[in-house]
């Protein structure tokens, strides 16, 4: 099975009449978080880490357009996007049966087969750009990884691991942990130390590369081009003053949008945030869904749609600190923003870092600043979530209360995933003395 | 050394004959105190109460010798002296809602042996509790007398005080586990002359008193009050709309819990840890300041990893990121760097990083010590060999914060209780936080890095357990007065 972990999202237009049943499903099938409902069962599913349901009620927009009831499914997988879907479909047929009975684009009354909910899943998904803490390891690799490291903490904490300590080299110390797991058979699979295969590699810096490529490349052609005259060199001057261009004309488009007034949000009420945040009640990890309608404009779309496609190529640079995954799409023509989040603890923890962090600020701003009701943004960066009491306003606005959701392993922190990788990578790896040493401090 | 942050304009001057003035000082000069938690009974009789009560109140402009008193209100309390709904309504969420609100009792912990049914006071089960009447005096027979002088206006008021708070100051300002507290404080501009140490960060006043900035620049979420409800134009004008009444300006949010502490099983777990061969003593002494961050002196593991070192007792400028990031002196899960991680969280990629988010979630602390000590010389060596006496005794924690949410309760949720915190797995802060096995989670260990590898001390009781608690609000003066007035 493939690591790269992806997310999928399908959008659904809700029937009217259906919306109440809906609800009713979803949380039926949420069975208080204990997933036991006998038509669907999401701990079965073995490429799937994370699976929300949520429904955006339907609203006006700050433009005046009115934007649909939607059922939006957002899950997120490792391996290929085909074999997730097969096995969504064999796995959950008749919850997502009952599901999908309350939207406009499922036409089966009877449960389908898996082929066609295979066809119906394939028809509704939308583009999402996609972010996640852990990255490169299945559900299984998590499972096992997390047991490797239950094995050897039990193993340091014994009277044969402690007795003889002083003296020896960090190197003999991972020896003596070395030769304790390879007595236990169930742990044979990790005498193969955790690499990142070159597939994975491509997978985080191909598009980045590219794009430096393209346009460190056609930079020094263009440079060239007064010297020369040669026409590749022309070709580059033209692809690097168009993207250059291009984002100039879309930063001063979108500046004139931004002075159009808006319209800020009122105080949410104490009983909505209540309602909120009282459902966070996960000891390790919450879930959040924000969708809002885009601010007026006609640029906002576009800009966004474009920050959208930037994110994926630069992701290997971002970092939010205890995020499991998130994701941001447009939805309904690019003019609703629709944002979720697996963190760790509760989401106003969460939600401060990223306006106590100023450079998370900055780049929040570029896609939260179109949100409708978010404080201003000054050149797409500056200003918005700087006015810390707008940007928490804006997010408990636009927070949906999530249908169903579903995560695996809900004990780990985002920390505790990517610590149980370096584990499992420094056990036999090939690590000199201090690095050794440093490995050591992990466990 | 992370530099020095600052977000205060010294031009701005606080209003100290408008503020309480417990919010700028602790009354070291002041050992004796004692807190009263009061219910109203008339209307007529409480606002009576106050307005005699007023002349007493110390302000901010004074350094009093001899004696202070202080008052804070609840939000039952508030609603109970008839303030307008509007006003109501304005106060933050979390007080309004109180601390023993069901899933706030999950958020900061309280849950297990610290649940509010199992609470003396503040609980479901307890009385209501309208005001607090803080008394602060330089001797005992100052204490005596001013409570007396207090009981007898509680009579003549109809005043039921539901209980009584005594607290009893411990030698060298140590806590009841044999540790040296308040040392560390936040720095906040405009509070006192005294300059601060060349690394200090300064603090706007806007994080712990209504009605000045805060560090986004920000005036906090102030209660509010209409023009007319204002007759006397005693309140000044809201910052953020002018149209209205500012109720909450020189004011604060006080957090109160009592936590009792038990210092018999504290020492008992730390001595079964000891290893066979070793001094028990010594180790014990070790793991404890492990758990703390700083030695029984006061000296932080940072400064004296090895040994406790009386010469940094009171020593406050360090930091870990580059002096101890993996927390080979003071573990990442000790209280102290729980509880203010400086510029140390893993979460973040710099050490500034770190301190730019860390800033925002600081408190003012201003608790007291209560009951007797386990061992009178409070000795680390007398209080691990003591017997069990059974008696009751802990920490009046109070705190004061401009903001419930980002301030007392994300330390309390984020940093205390939560198991994970700073990448561990199953720690909660080992002095307070919630210490359980249950549904596959596991918070009642602790971690002391080491080199080759961690020790891990496991099953760890619950060394505190939260008796009582309850947000108050504590207003300038104006707004006392307001409150007073019929
Ligand atoms: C019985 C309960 C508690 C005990 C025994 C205790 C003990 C201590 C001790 C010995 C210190 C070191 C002295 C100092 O740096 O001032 C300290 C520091 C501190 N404690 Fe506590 N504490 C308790 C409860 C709490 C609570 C409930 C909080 C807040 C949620 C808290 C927050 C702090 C903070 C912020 C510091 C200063 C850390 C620093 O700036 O380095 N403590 N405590």
């Amino acid at each position: 099975m493939g690591t790269i972990h992806d997310g999928f999202t399908a959008s659904n237009r809700i029937r009217q009449e259906g919306m109440d049943a809906l609800k009713d499903v979803l949380e039926a099938l949420q069975d208080d978080f204990k997933y036991a409902h006998p038509s669907f069962s999401p701990k079965k599913l073995e490429t799937t880490h994370f699976i929300t349901w949520v429904i955006i009620p339907k609203e006006v927009a700050p433009n005046g357009r009115t934007l649909p009831a939607r059922l939006l499914l957002m899950t997120s997988y490792t391996g290929s996007k085909r074999e997730h879907l097969r096995e969504l479909a064999e796995v959950g047929l008749s919850g997502l049966h009952e599901v999908y009975k309350h939207c406009e684009e499922y036409h089966y009354s009877e449960k389908p087969s898996v082929e066609n909910m295979l066809n119906f899943l394939r028809k509704s998904s939308i583009k999402n750009t996609f972010y996640t803490g852990f990255q490169y390891v299945t559900k299984d690799l998590v499972y096992k990884q997390n047991q490797l490291r239950y094995a050897i903490q039990e193993y340091l904490d014994s009277d044969v691991f402690r007795a003889g300590l002083e003296g020896l080299t960090p190197g003999q110390v991972r020896k003596r942990i070395q030769d304790h797991v390879r007595t236990i058979p169930d742990l044979s699979w990790a005498l193969k130390p955790y690499k990142r295969s070159f597939g994975d590699f491509l997978n985080l810096y191909g598009a980045l590369i590219f794009w430096l490529f393209i346009l460190g490349g056609s930079l020094v052609l263009g440079i060239l081009y007064p010297f020369f005259h040669h026409p590749l060199m022309l070709v580059g001057l033209i692809i690097f003053c168009a993207f250059i261009g291009l984002i100039g004309i879309l930063l001063v488009l979108l500046r004139m949008d931004e002075n159009i007034p808006y319209e800020p949000l009122e105080e949410v009420s104490d009983e909505r945030i209540y309602d909120i945040t009282s459902r966070e009640i996960h000891p390790v990890k919450n879930e959040m869904s924000v969708i809002s309608p885009l601010k007026r404009g006609f640029i906002r779309r576009f800009f966004l749609a474009f920050t959208l496609r930037i994110v994926p190529i630069v992701r290997a640079f971002s970092y939010i600190p205890t995020v499991h995954t998130a994701r941001w799409l447009q939805t309904d023509g690019g003019r609703r923003l629709v944002f979720i989040a697996y963190y760790d603890n509760t989401s106003e923890g969460y939600a401060h870092d990223f306006v106590d962090s100023t450079k998370r600020t900055r780049n929040l701003n570029l896609i939260f600043g179109h949100a409708s009701g978010f404080p201003a943004t000054k050149w797409a960066v500056g200003g918005g979530g700087k006015d810390r009491k707008g940007y928490i306003t804006g997010v408990r606005t636009h927070q949906k209360i999530t249908g169903f959701w579903y995560s695996t392993f809900p004990e780990l922190s985002v920390l505790n995933l990517e610590n149980n990788k370096a584990i499992h990578k420094g056990l036999f790896g090939n690590l000199d003395e201090k690095e050794i040493k440093q490995w050591l401090l992990r466990l | 050394m992370a530099a020095q942050t600052m977000k205060w304009d010294s031009n701005t001057t606080l209003e100290k004959e408008d503020i309480q003035g417990l919010l700028v000082r602790g009354y070291s000069k002041l050992p004796y105190a004692s807190y009263h938690l009061l219910r109203f009974n008339d209307l007529k009789d409480a606002k009576s109460y106050l307005h005699e009560s007023i002349t007493q109140v110390t302000k901010a402009s004074t350094s009093p010798d001899d004696m202070a008193v202080h008052l804070a209100f609840t939000y039952d309390g508030l609603k109970y002296l008839s303030l307008p709904e509007i006003t109501l309504q304005s106060f933050l969420r979390q007080f309004k809602e109180g601390m023993t609100e069901k899933h706030r009792s999950f958020v900061l912990g309280d849950e297990h042996a610290n649940a509010p049914e199992l609470w003396e006071w503040g609980g479901p089960n307890n009385p209501p509790v309208h005001a607090l009447l803080m008394l602060y005096t330089k001797d005992k027979s100052t204490l005596e007398a001013v409570q007396s002088q207090h009981h007898t206006l509680f009579g003549h008021h109809h005043i039921e005080e539901v209980r009584m708070l005594a607290t009893d100051t411990l030698p060298d300002l140590k806590e009841h586990f044999g540790f040296r507290d308040g040392v560390s404080q936040p720095y906040v501009g405009g509070f006192s002359n005294k300059q601060p140490g060349e690394n200090e960060d300064i603090l706007p006043p806007g994080e712990f008193v209504l009605g000045y900035k805060n560090w986004y620049g920000q005036y906090p979420d102030s209660p509010i009050m209409e023009t007319e409800s204002d007759a006397d134009d005693l309140l000044p004008s809201y910052p953020n709309n002018l149209k209205v009444k500012d109720f909450g300006m020189n004011g604060s949010y006080l957090v109160f819990r009592q936590l009792s502490q038990d210092v018999y099983c504290f020492w008992k777990y730390m001595k079964e840890q000891a290893p066979a061969a070793s001094h028990t003593q010594k180790e014990a002494v070790k793991l404890a300041s492990k758990m703390v961050g700083r030695w029984p002196s006061g000296a932080p593991l940072v400064k004296a990893p090895h040994a406790d070192d009386v010469q940094y007792a009171n020593h406050n400028d360090f930091n870990y990121w580059k002096e101890d990031f993996n927390g080979l002196k003071c573990p990442i899960g000790a209280h102290i760097r729980r509880t203010n991680p400086r510029d140390s969280l893993l979460t973040e990629k710099t050490d500034l990083e770190s301190k730019e988010m860390v800033l925002k979630h600081r408190i003012l602390r201003r608790g007291r010590t209560y009951g007797t000590p386990l061992a009178e010389s409070m000795k680390t060596d007398d209080l691990m060999n003591a017997e069990d006496d059974g008696k009751e005794r802990g920490l009046h924690f109070i705190c004061f914060v401009g903001d419930l949410i980002r301030q007392f309760e994300f330390i309390q949720n984020a940093w205390v209780k939560f198991h994970k915190f700073g990448g561990l797995y199953e720690d909660s802060d080992p002095l307070i936080g919630t210490h359980y096995q249950k549904d596959g989670h596991v918070t009642d260990t602790f971690t002391v890095p080491e080199e080759p590898v961690r020790k891990r001390y496991k099953n760890m009781p619950q060394f505190t357990a939260v008796k009582g608690g309850a947000y108050f609000f504590f207003p300038g003066i104006k707004a006392l007065t307001y409150l007073s007035r019929p």
